[in-house]
């Protein structure tokens, strides 16, 4: 309870800090817009043509896409600056973290906050239930229940990755590089159904990079292209309890490590 | 006195990994990765009683931040007993940072771009401080130190000497038994050095707070510790207090003279009357002449130097804490 109070005051000050650089985020606001617009347009100028691609019609994938969005606002809000574990661990400002008494992870995680890509969530939340309204969805309260567990596991998944590839810097001091490459694979999963990839790519960000289980598995179940859910539903649990033991595993051995050899 | 922090035969190794260049290398520095062995600390022991300020020095690079971060529980040592509050200090690391302040002189622990004053607010919370004794506390040491009016600075907007002010208070915020301070007066100018210290005196005085400082910084020493440790390339050469330090080994000045014109070493032989002194050549006009301050006065010297050479400008300056440490070896 205590590391909750903690955290959200933590949480207060990464505010204030945003409220010092006003103009950068006026700027950041309108450029996420962009961004998501032309990307949705660019979707619909070319199924204009096509109809529908793999069976996903527009609006099926608009909603494949805003899901998507929406997760990665939330976590880019609240989690994004994980990755800043890099930065700590190489210029030794990590030693910071073990000099008070809570726990490293909740002083790197309470670290920032960064309010622009809170407008990446609302936008994906009004998209995609905007979508499942133009797709004759009942948003029933299953449904609704269903779209925001959706979220929370999205959200789960990118901060799961991002967490256990940022543990890597304790070994190799840079992680960071890994995360950019796998920018163009996160792309790919947004804006397309993963189905219409192959088979190595689609292992790939089902398990490995685990992108895939952020929208395209919780549009199948939510939006009623598959008949049997629960299937989906214990696989995307199980690859979402595996990536948190990972990650949990990776932290403290990486923890012991730093504790061995310093920055 | 009790103990309140112990040492026994540590030793600390950090492998460094030496990458090679070259196409060929990369691979080879991945697969097998050359690696050397440093030893940053070796053998050390001692023991430090509460209230005691024990200054610990040593030249850059000597085992100084490494002790103090395997004390403050960021490292493990490889080898040997580390007691904090008769504690291991990184098995015990949450418990043993509550009574522990930690001040790096080259790193501020205070958050970048928010006011000072809300940094110290969260640390309240985070080391849990009643409001009460929380705001008697920012009161009192920012009087003391004369930062009242810049607590609501950005800590980015602050000079060096301001943030460290700040840095000092972040770090008595939550009252602890014990200051690490790890060169806390670097790059500070003689006015704010003479505050910090009467600052950490007082502190020492009425708190009975322990200080364990490292600096190169003669005059840190000089004014704030009863008790200096000396060490070098990790091992320790010298614990003791700082009187009997000077006694032993700070017999020497440093006397720089510049003639007019070149004179060989030989030249001045006249001066061997006057014993236990070294002459050194700096450059071809400049002598560097370390002499005992003890048997003779540099008046002596110097008219000496005067009635046989043509000096043309001369300064005296102590030795510095290198030139303590190479007496010492």
């Amino acid at each position: 309870m205590e590391s909750i109070q903690l955290y959200f005051d933590l949480i207060k000050a990464g505010l204030k800090r945003f409220a010092e650089y006003r103009s950068s985020f006026i700027a950041g606001f309108f450029g996420l817009i962009m961004i998501n617009g032309s990307s949705i347009l660019l979707i619909w100028v070319m199924l204009k043509n096509f109809h529908t691609l793999n069976e996903w019609t527009f609006w099926q994938i608009v909603f494949n896409y805003c899901l998507f969005l929406s997760c990665l606002g939330f976590h880019n809000t609240f989690f994004r600056h994980i990755s800043d574990l890099e930065n700590h661990i190489v210029n030794g400002t990590f030693d910071r973290f073990l000099l008070r008494p809570v726990s490293p992870l909740l002083q790197l995680a309470s670290e920032k906050i960064s309010i622009t890509d809170l407008c990446d969530f609302t936008t994906g939340m009004i998209g995609a239930l905007f979508a499942a309204k133009m797709l004759h969805i009942q948003i029933t309260v299953g449904f609704m229940l269903g779209f925001i567990l959706s979220i929370i596991n999205g959200v789960y998944v990118f901060t799961a990755i991002l967490f256990s590839v940022s543990c890597i810097s304790f070994w190799t001091m840079k992680s960071k590089s890994i995360l950019y490459s796998t920018n163009e694979i996160q792309e790919s999963v947004q804006h397309y159904p993963i189905s219409i990839f192959n088979k190595a790519f689609k292992f790939i960000v089902t398990v490995l990079l685990p992108y895939g289980l952020v929208n395209y598995y919780p549009s199948l179940i939510l939006l009623n292209k598959v008949n049997v859910h629960w299937v989906y539903v214990i696989m995307i649990a199980l690859v979402d309890m595996i990536y948190g033991v990972i990650g949990a595993f990776l932290w403290r051995r990486g923890l012991k490590r730093y504790n061995g050899s310093g920055s | 006195m009790e103990n309140i922090i112990e040492i026994m035969n540590v030793r600390k190794i950090y492998r460094t990994y030496q990458k090679k260049s070259g196409l060929k290398n990369i691979i080879k520095n991945i697969i097998y990765p050359d690696f050397k062995d440093f030893i940053a600390v070796d053998d050390m022991s001692f023991f430090i009683r509460k209230g005691d300020i024990v200054g610990y020095i040593g030249p850059n690079g000597a085992g100084k931040s490494t002790t103090i971060k395997m004390l403050t529980g960021i490292l493990m040592p490889n080898s040997g007993m580390i007691k904090v509050f008769g504690k291991d200090p990184l098995e015990y690391r949450k418990e043993n940072s509550k009574h522990i302040g930690v001040v790096f002189g080259q790193k501020s622990q205070l958050w970048w771009d928010i006011p000072a004053i809300e940094s110290l607010e969260l640390l309240k919370g985070i080391y849990k401080v009643p409001d009460c004794d929380f705001k008697d506390r920012v009161e009192k040491y920012a009087d003391m130190l004369q930062v009242k009016e810049f607590l609501n600075l950005p800590v980015r907007q602050m000079s060096l000497g301001q943030r460290m002010k700040c840095d000092l208070i972040a770090a008595l915020i939550h009252d602890p038994s014990i200051l690490f301070l790890d060169e806390p007066t670097i790059g500070l100018d003689v006015a704010t050095k003479d505050r910090l210290r009467e600052f950490i005196l007082e502190l020492n005085r009425t708190k009975k707070v322990t200080v364990f400082l490292t600096t190169h910084d003669m005059q840190d020493v000089e004014k704030l510790c009863n008790r200096v440790i000396l060490i070098n390339h990790g091992r320790m050469l010298y614990d003791g207090d700082l009187e009997s330090v000077k006694e032993k080994y700070i017999r020497y000045r440093n006397l720089k003279v510049v003639f007019n014109k070149t004179y060989s070493i030989d030249e001045l032989k006249f001066l061997k009357d006057f014993q236990d002194l070294r002459i050194q050549n700096l450059d071809d006009k400049t002598m560097l002449i370390q002499y005992n301050y003890k048997l003779y006065s540099v008046t002596d010297i110097v008219s000496c130097l005067l009635k046989n050479t043509e000096v043309a400008d001369f300064s005296i300056k102590d030795l510095e804490i290198e030139d303590v440490i190479k007496e010492v070896c």
